[in-house]
């Protein structure tokens, strides 16, 4: 469920695009050293990560989860890991000791104003694909996944819209 | 399978294995003709393929992105390949389009357009249609030869909707070559989505498991997975030689050859031309002209999705069957040459994200995901017009694995592509609006799995490449058999045709051994 920037990169094409490229690069290495798991430090991701991706039927356990797979994709890259920690620091820094309390609107204006630091589309490009391949997620946003194993969506719901009229027989084959 | 040697200079050597490569290869064996089929990629099974859009981009995406020299905002583009045996016949949707007459007599049907190079296809009309008939009974292609449509989804319940209540006619879930129904040793089609990633059972019609197999039960065909084709050699009489190659292990081997063929996708096909320059053929092989790499073409694309007020879960079932054709016909009177699909598509909830949202946070971000289910879409798909200034070069600083120039891409749309994508926007945007849209998601695509162009056919050595049985002009046993041989690229998704051009030149290949003519 971790894909890996590489791994991101060489999906892009599959878009018939090629869209995210750019987004996806991920500036060099400027941040200020600092250790991700120092105290709070995690804690404060959670509260940017819901800034960036305010998902509304979302619960704290997706932004945990999604914080647990950026620090773990940190300890592996500690170019990235700088960025999470500068992304941190500067929360914490921006509010004082009151972060942990930022209404949304406030939240809000505080990522406005970073957008320019070499952390915010670092973090941003990592964790929006992380975030959209969270099984959790996916059961917020209705999206079912991998159906091979399920006999497909033949007989799972692939025509089963209603709120519209349905086509006429001569524009499309029967559902065998 | 069989193995043909190193020196056997009776065999016909093909390069890349996708439509164009593996029909031809399969055709020629049915025919028999031995062929050595050149693939730089790995062989998977239906076991490898997964529901997963992510681990498949790392199974089948060609590794090596090409250095883009277009201004920006096309300095993303990625020309999109599959490197595996199949080629990019493991992608595709299975959208089995005809370019129609007038696409293909682009020139004389819409006239000089400046800084445009679109020509007229030297194949004749009442000849390419016999070949497209065979490439759908191949393909098993929905709508024809009396093979049912495919059900309609979701997705195409909105689409048919909404195209309905702003005055379309011409809709239906399209000629597809996904089996409706079981057919050719191949299942029917359980709606399973994952279209582009694979198709795991196979409904699908893929060079994989069918061109391919077929070829080997011949005896006749000798596939060489793992196998990079570097440069095309020629004798001293300028007849092609053979094909140096580096193989798995990366080692270089030349197989020799009685007729080379290049079936190695649009950007790979016109490099590997560029690269076998010698003394006799200073400028690259086939290439006196001056045109090899030039009128590169991918398709106008732009995506359209919205949200609508109820759910829509467009990802469940066959991704691209719903098909309006309505704004296909050339009408100058909209204010550009030539006409566009609307196709539908879904992707999952990962690929929709980076496809529509990259960049955006926040409330806008958060809402896309939260809406993801009622999100219904459609790619536009617009014929794209040549000029000869979008071309693929090689590089002049960045060198592959082997030492060799990448492929450099230069493409700057026409401004009939600008006009023809704002008219395609407004009227998709138009379509879903009428059955209830939310909000719009509208993004403009800038590569394409569409390559095209770049070793033209034309009636005139001096206008193209390769004659109108992709046999190039000044090679004799030197083909080019992928979508670089199109002329245009009509609003016609292109593995069809290029299937129907392979069947085509296999016949003359094999009727050019009997007159003992090659």
């Amino acid at each position: 469920m971790e894909p890996s920037k590489r791994q991101l990169l060489r999906a892009l094409p599959l878009l018939l695009a090629g869209v995210a490229a750019s987004a996806l690069r991920t500036p060099p290495a400027q941040a200020e050293p600092g250790a991700v798991a120092e105290d709070g430090n995690v804690e404060a991701l959670r509260v940017v990560c819901r800034g960036l991706v305010p998902l509304s039927r979302a619960d704290e356990a997706v932004y945990r989860d999604v914080v647990a797979v950026l620090v773990r994709m940190g300890s592996a890259d500690p170019g990235f890991a700088t960025y999470l920690s500068a992304a941190a620091h500067s929360l914490r820094q921006h509010f004082d000791g009151r972060w942990r309390r930022v209404s949304s609107r406030e939240l809000r204006a505080y990522l406005d104003s970073v957008q320019q630091a070499p952390f915010f589309p670092a973090l941003l490009s990592a964790l929006t694909p992380t975030i959209v391949s969270l099984p959790a997620v996916w059961r917020i946003a209705g999206y079912e996944g991998e159906s091979f194993t399920k006999g497909g969506y033949l007989l799972r719901g692939f025509n089963d819209l209603d709120w519209l009229p349905d086509p006429p027989a001569d524009v499309m084959g029967p559902a065998a | 399978m069989s193995a043909f040697d190193l020196d056997d200079d009776s065999v016909v050597v093909i390069i890349g294995s996708g439509a164009g490569g593996a029909t031809l290869a399969n055709e020629l064996c049915q025919q028999g003709v031995r062929c050595v089929l050149l693939e730089a990629g790995e062989r998977l099974t239906l076991t490898d393929f997964e529901n997963d859009e992510f681990a498949m981009a790392g199974k089948l995406a060609w590794p090596d992105a090409p250095e883009v020299t277009s201004p920006a905002p096309l300095d993303t583009s990625r020309p999109y390949v599959c490197k595996a045996v199949g080629g990019t016949t493991l992608h595709w949707s299975g959208i089995a389009l005809r370019l129609n007459v007038v696409e293909r007599r682009a020139r004389q049907e819409y006239g000089t357009l400046a800084g445009a190079s679109h020509a007229d296809w030297p194949v004749p009309v009442a000849d390419l249609d016999a070949y497209y008939a065979r490439a759908e009974d191949k393909l098993g292609v929905t709508g024809t030869h009396g093979t049912p449509l495919l059900p309609g989804n979701n997705n195409f319940k909105v689409l048919y909707n909404g195209a309905r209540r702003i005055g379309y006619r011409d809709i239906s879930t399209g000629t597809m070559a996904i089996n409706s129904r079981a057919r050719d040793g191949r299942p029917g089609c359980v709606q399973m989505g994952f279209c582009l990633q694979g198709c795991k059972i196979a409904a699908k019609w893929s060079a994989l498991y069918t061109e391919i197999p077929r070829a080997e039960q011949t005896g006749r065909l000798d596939l060489r997975p793992g196998c990079m084709a570097l440069r095309i050699e020629h004798d001293a009489r300028g007849r092609a030689s053979g094909v140096v190659y580096a193989d798995r292990a990366g080692r270089q081997q030349r197989q020799r050859a009685r007729v080379v063929c290049v079936a190695a996708n649009s950007v790979q096909s016109a490099r590997l031309l560029l690269n076998s320059a010698s003394t006799t053929f200073p400028q690259g092989l086939a290439n006196s002209s001056g045109e090899v790499g030039r009128n590169y073409m991918t398709h106008n694309h732009v995506f359209v999705m919205a949200r609508m007020p109820k759910p829509v879960h467009a990802y469940r079932g066959t991704v691209q069957a719903g098909l309006v054709a309505d704004e296909r016909p050339h009408r100058p009177e909209r204010g550009f040459a030539g006409g566009y699909m609307l196709e539908q598509i879904a992707f999952g909830l990962p690929l929709a994200t980076l496809a529509l949202q990259t960049g955006s946070w926040g409330q806008q971000l958060g809402e896309f995901i939260d809406g993801y289910a009622n999100i219904a879409g459609l790619v536009v798909l617009g014929e794209d017009l040549p000029q000869p200034d979008n071309r693929v070069t090689l590089s002049r600083s960045k060198m592959d694995a082997h030492g060799l120039p990448i492929a450099s891409i230069h493409r700057v749309p026409h401004a009939n592509d600008h006009a023809m994508m704002k008219h395609a926007t407004e009227r998709a945007s138009a379509l879903y609006q009428a059955v209830g849209a939310e909000r719009l998601y509208v993004r403009e695509a800038t590569g394409t799995t569409h390559n095209l162009g770049t070793n033209r056919m034309s009636a005139n050595p001096r206008d193209g490449v390769v004659n109108m049985w992709g046999q190039t002009h000044d090679v004799p046993n030197l083909f080019v058999s992928d979508g670089s041989q199109f002329p245009t690229s009509g609003a016609a998704n292109p593995t069809l045709t290029i299937v129907a051009l392979a069947i085509r030149q296999a016949d003359y290949i094999a009727r050019e051994f009997t007159a003992r003519s090659l």
